[in-house]
């Protein structure tokens, strides 16, 4: 929890012939992290890759081309193919590949004929109403032929009535026939009255009869192209699994082939340097007893190790976040268990809604097990379920409504008012700060509708923030005591911590919830904060000052955007139910209508909106107290096979 | 352009609409009771504008100054999706300015 994985430093060392099973080794163990070797010693040098990398990478490309091509989709492992299997069928792969590109040759014909074919068709259309075969328009010597548009306010009739030519119409299209010596005069006469030249079909007939026959090649062709492309569909069905596996059994083979390109290298030895998560250690060396080589383990290593996080299952998916922002330093804090409870809980107090929690427990579930075979994604959809678990459970007993309705407005309308269909329900509690009215006493559920919940969403809010904050706070100040010396994290850390809990005080007593002797006390530690704050970081401390309190107001947006989605889905309601729906059928299906688009459009805003809101509140005003990070992700060597296995070997 | 012509119009729409707000001077008849609940009616709608205006210009300050970070963080990103985080943060560094809007609004609400 709260800390990465103990690292131990490996070297391991031998002949380059045992590379093979070396590689095997550790492949299969999947444990070693290798550092690349830097190329910097007289010596050694860069190894090469096993000898049977050259033909996986081969493969591979092939394989990754044709995938591309037939745009196979992976799918979740139905069927796992042993390695073996592929090996004897891998010479079919050809087959494939000229089978793909046949189809995609033609299809690229066809899509150039269909240009093709349009193109005449558009030129055509504008000489539809023409009565002269198309072969008449062109192949003159002596007598020139301007085809084009006139705008029809245009005055063409000095041009009509002249003997010299032949002038045809047709709405907006002209066809001029004259005499070659005449034409420039002419084409500058028609370009007068707003002359735009087209280009002149080829062919021969009228145009009426070449365009049904151009036609009918039109769908002709769209025809076969369609047929190309179901052949293509089929083609990737069929072998889309198949050509998946391959592609893992492949790029598995390809990584382990890879290892000594990682390994510094003499001309017959090998040296290995690497990292293995220390609890790890004696199951690996048990393993390599196995070879003949040197290796050696030191657990106390001054160099930084690559960053195994270590979290409970449960956690684990969150792990994404702190992944995204950066890895953190091995002697740094994970958040992650920190992100686990706070992001879903921000999330939970945004949406609050228990209809709403329960389509966003749906759809992560749905999003774990359709993409389960993407690691992110089924990461994002467990999340989006722990979210939405949250969201349930606020939305049921604190806020008390689905769907933008109270429950207590459901209740009344149903007739049943017990339990949490009641306006209040549980015992009273205090609330100070927030001004009540007569007789009134606080009360579950908090109603969004009502003035004193909106006030007690912000209030609290800003509470959580202060808490959130602090946390960060310390945190930081742990980590720059352990990572630097005391003093840096007094001025660096402690110095905020100070003025945030100083300016609470006397806030706090200000507002009178405290002794007035509070407020002094209060301005001393933020004044004393902010003279530690400025010995440790000079002028950057005094302007930081402010900031501090801007990052707990920041926290406000839990209640505001709370309110705002409540707003939202309340909206719809009122428009569906008490604008649309009393007025008749058509109001009915309208009122419908809007209800799915307008509950669609919160939701979705709740992903978008509330899901990175969560997520700024933790990245920007949480992570900036103490995590740095920078670290390297601890990733062993190895390659973990999904759709494919290796036959195991029986010794 | 149309940009400013808007903002102008929108800006003169609302002085209009200032104007036009029943204006009430209670000095004179104090003791006359519809005069009272006019001046009452007339100062809420007159702290209804100014948590509007605070969250409603606070809310074009972060639009204006997250666009162009917006803009920018998705050109970033589009080169190197590393640059998500950095770009999001960045982003989300002006909506403070809103929320700060926000509270001094609930404030007019709640304490006027």
């Amino acid at each position: 929890m709260l800390k990465s994985e103990k690292m131990s430093r490996m070297t391991i060392s031998g002949h380059k012939k045992d590379l093979a099973d070396l590689s095997k080794l550790l492949n299969d163990q999947n444990l070693v992290h290798v550092v690349d070797y830097n190329n910097e010693d007289d010596g050694f040098s860069l190894g090469k890759s096993l000898n049977y990398g050259e033909k996986s990478s081969d493969f591979l490309v092939k394989l990754r081309s044709v995938i591309k091509l037939l745009e196979v989709e992976s799918s979740p492992p139905s069927t796992i193919k042993l390695d073996s299997e592929i090996e004897s069928e891998i010479s079919e792969l050809d087959e494939i590949i000229s089978q793909a590109h046949d189809f995609k040759e033609k299809e690229r014909d066809c899509d150039r004929r269909i240009d093709e074919v349009s193109n005449s068709i558009e030129q055509l259309k504008e000489f539809e109403e023409f009565n002269i075969d198309v072969k008449y328009l062109s192949g003159y010597s002596s007598v020139a032929v301007f085809a084009g548009h006139l705008p029809s306010d245009s005055d063409s009739s000095s041009l009509a009535s002249n003997k010299n030519i032949d002038f045809i119409q047709k709405e907006d299209n002209v066809v001029v026939f004259c005499a070659s010596e005449i034409s420039a005069e002419i084409e500058k006469d028609l370009l007068n009255i707003g002359f735009r030249s087209m280009d002149i079909p080829e062919g021969e007939g009228l145009p009426k009869v070449m365009l049904t026959s151009l036609s009918s090649q039109l769908l002709k062709l769209e025809h076969e192209k369609a047929g190309l492309q179901q052949e293509i569909e089929i083609l990737a069905t069929r072998h889309g699994d198949w050509l998946v596996a391959c592609e893992e059994h492949y790029a598995a083979l390809s990584e382990k082939s890879s290892l000594p390109l990682k390994l510094a290298t003499s001309e017959n030895m090998f040296v290995l340097d690497g990292w293995v998560p220390s609890d790890s250690v004696s199951d690996l060396q048990q393993s390599l007893q196995g070879l003949d080589i040197y290796y050696e383990v030191d657990n106390n290593s001054s160099d930084e190790p690559p960053i195994k996080l270590d979290n409970p299952e449960v956690a684990k998916p969150f792990e994404l976040f702190t992944k995204l922002y950066s890895t953190p330093k091995h002697w740094e804090y994970d958040p992650t268990m920190i992100i686990f409870i706070t992001y879903p809980l921000f999330f939970g107090l945004m949406v609050g809604d228990a209809g709403y929690g329960f389509a966003y427990i749906l759809f992560g579930h749905y999003i774990l097990t359709k993409f389960a075979h993407n690691e992110a994604l089924a990461n994002l959809g467990k999340i989006l379920r722990t979210a939405g678990i949250y969201t349930f459970l606020f939305g049921t007993f604190i806020y008390a409504e689905a769907f933008g309705q109270s429950f207590y407005n459901i209740g009344n309308t149903l007739g049943y008012t017990s339990a949490l269909f009641a306006k209040y329900y549980g015992p009273s509690f205090d609330i100070p700060l927030i001004e009540k009215a007569e007789g009134f006493s606080w009360h579950l559920p908090i109603h969004k509708f009502d003035p004193h919940g909106a006030q007690l969403m912000l209030l609290s809010s800003i509470l959580i923030g202060v808490i959130h904050i602090s946390l960060g706070l310390i945190l930081g100040f742990l980590n720059e005591w352990k990572h630097h010396d005391l003093k840096h994290a007094i001025y660096a850390k402690l110095s905020f911590f100070m003025i945030l809990w100083g300016g609470l005080l006397s806030l706090v007593s200000l507002v009178g919830l405290l002794p007035e002797s509070f407020q002094t006390i209060g301005l001393v530690v933020m004044l004393t904060g902010l003279g530690l704050a400025i010995i440790g970081e000079g002028v950057v401390g005094l302007l930081e000052f402010p900031t501090i309190f801007s990052n707990v107001i920041s926290y406000a947006r839990i209640g505001a955007i709370g309110l705002s989605d409540y707003g939202l889905a309340y909206t719809v309601n009122f428009i569906s139910f008490s604008l649309l729906w009393p007025s008749g059928p058509a109001g009915i299906i309208a009122a419908v209508f809007v209800m799915l688009i307008g509950h669609l459009t919160v939701f979705t805003l709740g992903i978008i909106g509330t899901g990175i809101n969560s997520l700024r509140l933790q990245y920007v005003e949480f992570f900036t107290k103490f995590v740095q990070g920078g670290g390297t992700l601890y990733s062993p060597f190895g390659y973990i096979r999904k759709y494919t296995k290796e036959k195991e070997v029986t010794p | 352009m149309n940009g400013k012509k808007n903002l102008y119009i929108l800006a003169a729409m609302f002085f209009v609409a200032l104007l036009t707000m029943p204006a009430v001077s209670a000095d004179e008849h104090a003791d006359n009771e519809d005069t009272v609940k006019a001046a009452e009616a007339t100062s809420k709608g007159y702290i209804a504008i100014g948590a509007a205006l605070a969250v409603g210009l606070a809310g074009i300050g972060t639009g204006l100054a997250q666009s162009n970070i917006g803009s920018a963080a998705i050109g970033a990103v589009a080169e190197d999706d590393k640059n998500f985080t950095n770009g999001l943060i960045f982003t989300a560094i002006p909506e403070t300015i809103v929320i700060f809007g926000l509270v001094i609004s609930a404030l007019i609400i709640f304490v006027l």
